[in-house]
């Protein structure tokens, strides 16, 4: 409770966490916002469409004015309820698409930072706890997630899974099924978090309690749940924030190489995607999605800085 | 020594692990099958049925991934499916310059960038400086390097390249440095500058806590009780102290660019290093070079995992974490 | 920033849309076919591309890329006249010295070479070195083989033996420069496929199997100095060439062609802008169409194409197999957004019948879209009709069905794919778009295996003539099950249709072969296993300094033909 209210104390957790729950609410938000306030459908193209503002009735594809008559331009951003940030090549909303772009991105890094985060434990544990060969296998398994490029292994899931689903026991997951981006990031990351777990558990586990522990004869899984985890238990705390900043980060790199959430589900990645055809013309577009991109970060890493000050002091701003 | 046998051994089988399953995701995605893209469109079933003798595709997998493995290593004369006669090998090492030249100009950057930011931060830690340049790290941490490319692109190709500003700056693309010097760092210093951005970011921040701890040890007090200036107590002895974490983070992370994590930067700045080979193989699912790329960087990243472990093994017992970035 | 190549996209056809400007040096040019003394003469070429197009073999690549290319570097027998307009679309002699005679059985073609041909090594170019490289179009497995030579007699041997291919139906007599091309059965469009690339003449020592970056000697007025697929290739000028024939194959304005590749689409346009490079290959990115229309006007240059999007309906699969569907899709697609996705009414229009505009054959009625019918069609699309597409799918009984539609993974065409879903969602389906490689997706969508329903595909023509849309499409032997190459990817097979094609194929009269193809087309859309869509133009951008822009309906712009001095 202590580390709590050090972490309440603390201005730049504040701010962070506050702009982080705004971010997170107007992403949840996004199908109100689309309802009452674009009053449009962020997912139905609207090439051929019109839109009236002060009773003047305009083309949301604006044809360029030129002697060829080449190119047709989506109307820019209006600063106003509807089109605030203009209209996509498909005629569509930007800022109600970047709201529900953010829900995608928020729910696929979290979820996969969670996904991670539990899979590290289990194995950064047994590797530490355990050592010798267990400690050996699983080390290298990590090192092979560790050397296989990120976007290989992306793109060899999406492409396995374009024609049939993939099929693990009774599930079975379509390529524009969320879990598959969820799954292909927490693997990913797994080794990032794994390690330090590994190191921690293993420097625990030759401590003199749980040595102690093991000599009046309690049960490996007694050890580990009673002496072992409760040790690691702030190290998972402070690593959480950060995991979740990298997952999204690759979500959205993922997505920018087409490999993550597909059309027409948009996430941050896939809307700045859309954005570089335009970027010339109307750079809002994918400007304004990297700028929540940025913002969420950015305050998942100040929060992450915080956490690991009030939690453990000692280790100051290590990353 | 055996310790140092042993962790190569075990490199060693972390790359036929790789390749094992690079070869098994490709023939197992419906649609991969080579054979009528290698034919050209249209052929018919007889030209596609001598192709697939030709090339080997009606034998079993297993020896289709033996005499793979024996042209990409032992003949070194294994071809692109795509581009028919383009020996990949050769291709993987003419890419290469080009990431080294990306990816040493952007290290020299980022820790020179780092070193002065964590020193000057660490000499006066919590002051306004210390605040201000973390949290600028912190920001150049919380970049997605793709995005920060295109808004440099918008910036510099576009919006503003008329500008005195930045008319240097020439077209996308990749300038040989025996071809032109000039032009070589022209075309490079942008994406040194977005590539080097996030890990200045982060090396900043590594190399301040590291000398933070270093500070409250003995003999730094010690040299700050014999009234050294405090610049020269962080160069000569809390630099030393720190170098080990620092050097092996360096080294996993620059092994991991080197070998193709550079692809974001590269796409974006249609540089045509190893990680765009990869991410054009990947595209084209042309399995040659995929297995080229992939093992490429691979190596690099086994190689430098394994060294670190041993100059840990050898130095300090505890381990450390690199991290990836695009 | 798609680093995606074109993959097997055939030779894009065109003819010139706009006037261009009638100047005294290229009537010269045209007459002679001679740029010696020309004060234009000099000067290298520099060409950008995203990336490159695989083997040199000009028997084996099938890639517009290097299409236009091998047009001022290799040659055949007869050729598409290297001239602006309609009169690109003719054939000439190239090699030969007259166009081959046909015996009344239409089996027997005889010609003879020009005496004076050399190749780039110097050697003179002899009767035994055509025989050879009709062979080595079995030999080498060249994609066309059995559907452009495959009327050759001998031909079926040399497909299932390669190896002792022989191929008596070609032979030629070295003294006399005589050949002759016997055939096993009459085939109307023979000498459109003598003049495609596949019918280059090489060395008869050329090595009978894929070139790969190995460069063969030319004939035309360049060749290949190096290549590497991965940053360019250079080109200069074949020391043994002199102007054989003007028409056919016209000496060269520059001494040097530098092409260069791996610059994105974007990057290309800001280069040309800039005068780095002269000239792109790829589509231009829909972002700058406008500044180049404003601010590059006289560099920008607006084509037509023979080539067309459209969406493939696979026929043996459900909701795909009632024709009352087809026809609804038909009915309710709005060409006009099509254009737009496109980049504009200047680049794109409306195309309601499976032959692009300009080709015989193509005037077709539409029988779809608003104030049209099956019984009473119009003579142009008007506009979509939901509500007669509903009322279709409402008798069909296939509402609520799933679909998912295969589309490629190209920005264009990944927005294109985001509209039909909308457009298949209201007419009541439960729509999945899924984008597949642009490396994979003809493959994948060709292979009745994969059970497509319906697909996004664009085509265009190797020569012009409406066989290359309808009989490639919806011939029957075009449709292959469970085979990667299976080009009719509906699965279309009727035969009042195809007794149609086979009689239009074989018709020499021009006229009454364009109405049995214009028949054929109708007979096609009523049953409408596929949804034209568009047809596009080609916009291409060149530098300030380039001068002469010379654009063939065939080879599109001509290298040989354009100036930088």
């Amino acid at each position: 409770m202590s580390a709590w209210r050090a972490l309440v104390r603390r201005l730049d957790a504040r701010i962070a966490a506050s702009v982080l729950a705004v971010m997170v609410v107007a992403c949840l938000a996004a199908p109100l916002y689309a309802a009452c306030v674009a009053r449009t459908d962020p997912f139905m193209s609207n090439i051929g469409g019109s839109f009236s503002e002060h009773g003047v009735t305009r083309d949301i594809m604006q044809p360029d004015d030129n002697p060829l008559h080449l190119g047709l331009t989506p109307i820019g951003p209006q600063w106003h309820a509807q089109y605030l940030l203009g209209a996509d090549g498909q005629g569509r909303d930007v800022a109600t698409r970047v709201l529900y772009g953010g829900r995608s991105s928020l729910l696929i890094a979290a979820a996969s930072a969670a996904l991670c985060m539990l899979g590290a434990s289990i194995l950064g544990i047994c590797a530490g706890y355990f050592g010798g060969w267990t400690d050996t296998l699983i080390s290298r398994l990590l090192d092979i997630f560790w050397a296989v490029p990120v976007y290989l292994f992306a793109i060899s899931i999406s492409i396995v899974t374009i024609s049939h689903a993939l099929r693990i026991g009774p599930f079975s997951i379509a390529a524009d099924n969320l879990l598959l981006p969820i799954g292909i990031i927490a693997t990913v990351y797994l080794p990032y978090a794994a390690r330090p777990i590994r190191a921690r558990a293993r420097s625990i586990a030759r401590t003199d309690y749980v040595l102690a522990a093991r000599g009046y004869g309690a049960s490996h899984s007694r050890v580990i749940l009673r002496e072992v985890l409760p040790n690691l238990w702030d190290l998972i705390v402070t690593l959480a924030p950060l995991v979740i900043a990298l997952t999204l980060l690759a979500e959205s790199a993922l997505s920018f190489l087409s490999l993550g959430v597909q059309a027409p589900a948009a996430s941050w990645g896939t809307i700045i995607l859309d954005g570089e055809g335009l970027l010339y013309r109307r750079p809002a577009i994918a400007i304004a999605p990297g700028i929540a991109i940025v913002t969420v970060v950015l305050c998942l890493n100040v929060l992450g800085d915080a956490l690991r000050a009030v939690l453990d002091p000692k280790a100051g701003g290590r990353v | 020594m055996r310790s140092v046998a042993l962790r190569l051994g075990q490199g060693a089988c972390v790359l036929v692990g790789i390749s094992m399953l690079v070869f098994a995701v490709f023939f197992a995605t419906p649609g991969a099958d080579p054979t009528a893209r290698i034919a050209g469109r249209g052929a018919s079933p007889q030209i596609l049925a001598r192709i697939r003798h030709d090339y080997g595709f009606d034998r079993a997998l297993p020896v289709q991934y033996i005499r793979m493995m024996d042209k990409l290593f032992v003949a070194r004369d294994l071809t692109s499916f795509v581009d028919h006669g383009e020996r990949v090998v050769p291709e993987v090492f003419a890419a290469a310059p080009v990431t080294l030249s990306l990816v040493g100009g952007a290290a020299i950057i980022w820790v020179g960038l780092s070193v002065l930011i964590g020193v000057v931060c660490a000499l006066w830690p919590n002051g306004i400086v210390d605040r201000v340049l973390m949290g600028l790290s912190v920001l150049l941490l919380s970049i997605p390097v793709f995005w920060l490319g295109e808004v440099v692109n918008l910036v510099t190709q576009s919006r503003y390249h008329d500008t005195m500003l930045f008319s240097w700056v020439p077209p996308l693309g990749y300038v040989p440095f025996l071809q032109s010097p000039s032009g070589w760092f022209r075309s490079l210093l942008l994406p040194w500058l977005v590539l080097s951005s996030s890990f200045a970011g982060l090396y900043a921040r590594v190399l301040r806590a590291e000398l933070m701890a270093a500070s409250g040890e003995d003999y730094m007090r010690t040299a700050r009780a014999k009234g050294l200036s405090p610049l020269r107590i962080m160069l000569n002895h809390g630099l030393r102290m720190s170098w080990l974490g620092f050097v092996s983070l360096f080294g996993l992370d620059v092994a991991q660019l080197i070998g193709g994590g550079a692809l974001l930067t590269e796409v974006v700045f249609a540089l045509p290093g190893v990680g765009h080979l990869t991410y054009r193989a990947l595209t084209d699912l042309d399995l040659p070079l995929i297995m080229a790329t992939v093992l490429y960087s691979a190596a690099f990243v086994v190689i430098a995992n394994a060294l670190v472990d041993l100059v840990y093994l050898a130095l300090d017992p505890r381990l450390r974490t690199g991290t990836r970035h695009g | 920033m798609s680093v995606l190549r074109a993959v097997a996209a055939g030779v894009l056809l065109s003819w010139t849309a706009g006037a261009w400007a009638a100047d005294p040096a290229s009537a010269a040019y045209d007459a002679t076919g001679e740029t010696r003394g020309s004060p234009h003469r000099g000067g290298t070429l520099r060409l950008t591309a995203d990336g490159s197009a695989g083997t040199l073999d000009p028997q084996i690549n099938y890639n517009t890329q290097y299409m236009q290319l091998f047009s001022c570097v290799y040659d055949q027998l007869v050729t598409y006249r290297k001239a602006r307009g309609r009169d690109g679309d003719t054939i000439v002699p190239d090699l030969v010295e007259a166009l081959p005679t046909v015996s009344p059985d239409g089996l027997t073609w005889t010609m003879r070479l020009r005496p004076n041909v050399l190749f780039s090594d110097g050697r003179t170019l002899r009767a035994q070195d055509v025989v050879a490289s009709f062979r080595r179009i079995f030999k080498v497995g060249s994609p066309t083989a059995k559907t452009y030579y495959g009327a050759i007699a001998g031909a079926d041997a040399c497909l299932d033996h390669p190896g002792t291919c022989t191929l008596p139906g070609v032979e030629g007599d070295d003294a006399t420069g005589a050949i002759t091309i016997r055939l096993s059965r009459p085939d109307g469009e023979f000498l459109q496929k003598l003049s495609f690339p596949h019918a280059t003449i090489l060395p008869a020592d050329t090595p009978t199997h894929d070139l790969g970056n190995t460069p063969a000697p030319t004939t035309g007025p360049y060749r290949i100095v190096s290549y590497d697929p991965n940053a360019g290739m250079m080109l200069d000028r074949n020391p043994h060439f002199h102007v054989f024939s003007a028409h056919a194959q016209p000496d060269g304005f520059v001494d040097a062609i530098d092409y260069r590749f791996g610059l994105s689409d974007e990057a290309q346009v800001s280069a040309v802008e800039r005068g780095v490079f002269d000239w792109m290959l790829d589509p231009k990115p829909a972002d700058r169409l406008g500044e180049l229309g404003a601010e590059h006007t006289a560099q920008t240059h607006i084509e037509r194409l023979f080539g067309m999007y459209y969406l493939s309906m696979n026929m043996h699969e459900k909701p795909f197999t009632s024709a009352l569907v087809r026809q609804a899709v038909n009915d309710a697609v709005d060409r006009h957004v099509m254009t737009i996705l496109a980049g504009g009414g200047a680049i794109a229009d409306p195309l309601c019948q499976m032959v692009p505009a300009g080709l015989p054959g193509s005037d077709a009625p539409c029988f779809y879209g608003r104030d049209a019918s099956l019984e009473h069609p119009r003579a142009a699309w008007a506009g979509p009709d939901m509500a007669r597409a509903r009322g279709l799918i409402a008798r069909s009984g296939e509402a609520g069905a799933h679909i998912t539609l295969v589309v490629s993974n190209r920005a264009s065409e990944l927005n294109m794919g985001v509209y039909i879903r909308n457009l298949l969602q209201s007419l009541g389906f439960v729509v999945d778009v899924r984008p597949v490689s642009e490396a994979l997706v003809l493959s994948y969508t060709q292979n009745s295996g994969n059970h497509i329903q319906i697909s996004l595909a664009r085509w265009f023509a190797d020569y012009p003539s409406a066989s290359n849309f309808l009989d490639d499409l919806f011939g029957c032997e075009n449709f292959v099950p469970n085979s990667d190459a299976s080009v009719n990817s509906s699965g279309f097979c009727d035969a009042h249709a195809q007794d149609l094609m086979t009689r239009a194929s074989l018709e020499h009269d021009p006229a009454r072969s364009a109405a049995l193809w214009a028949d054929a087309n109708a007979a096609i859309m009523r049953a409408a296993p596929a949804a034209p869509l568009i047809q596009m133009h080609l916009v291409d951008l060149v530098s300030a300094r380039l001068g002469n822009y010379f654009y063939t309906d065939l080879y599109h712009m001509l290298f040989s033909g354009v100036w930088v001095q």
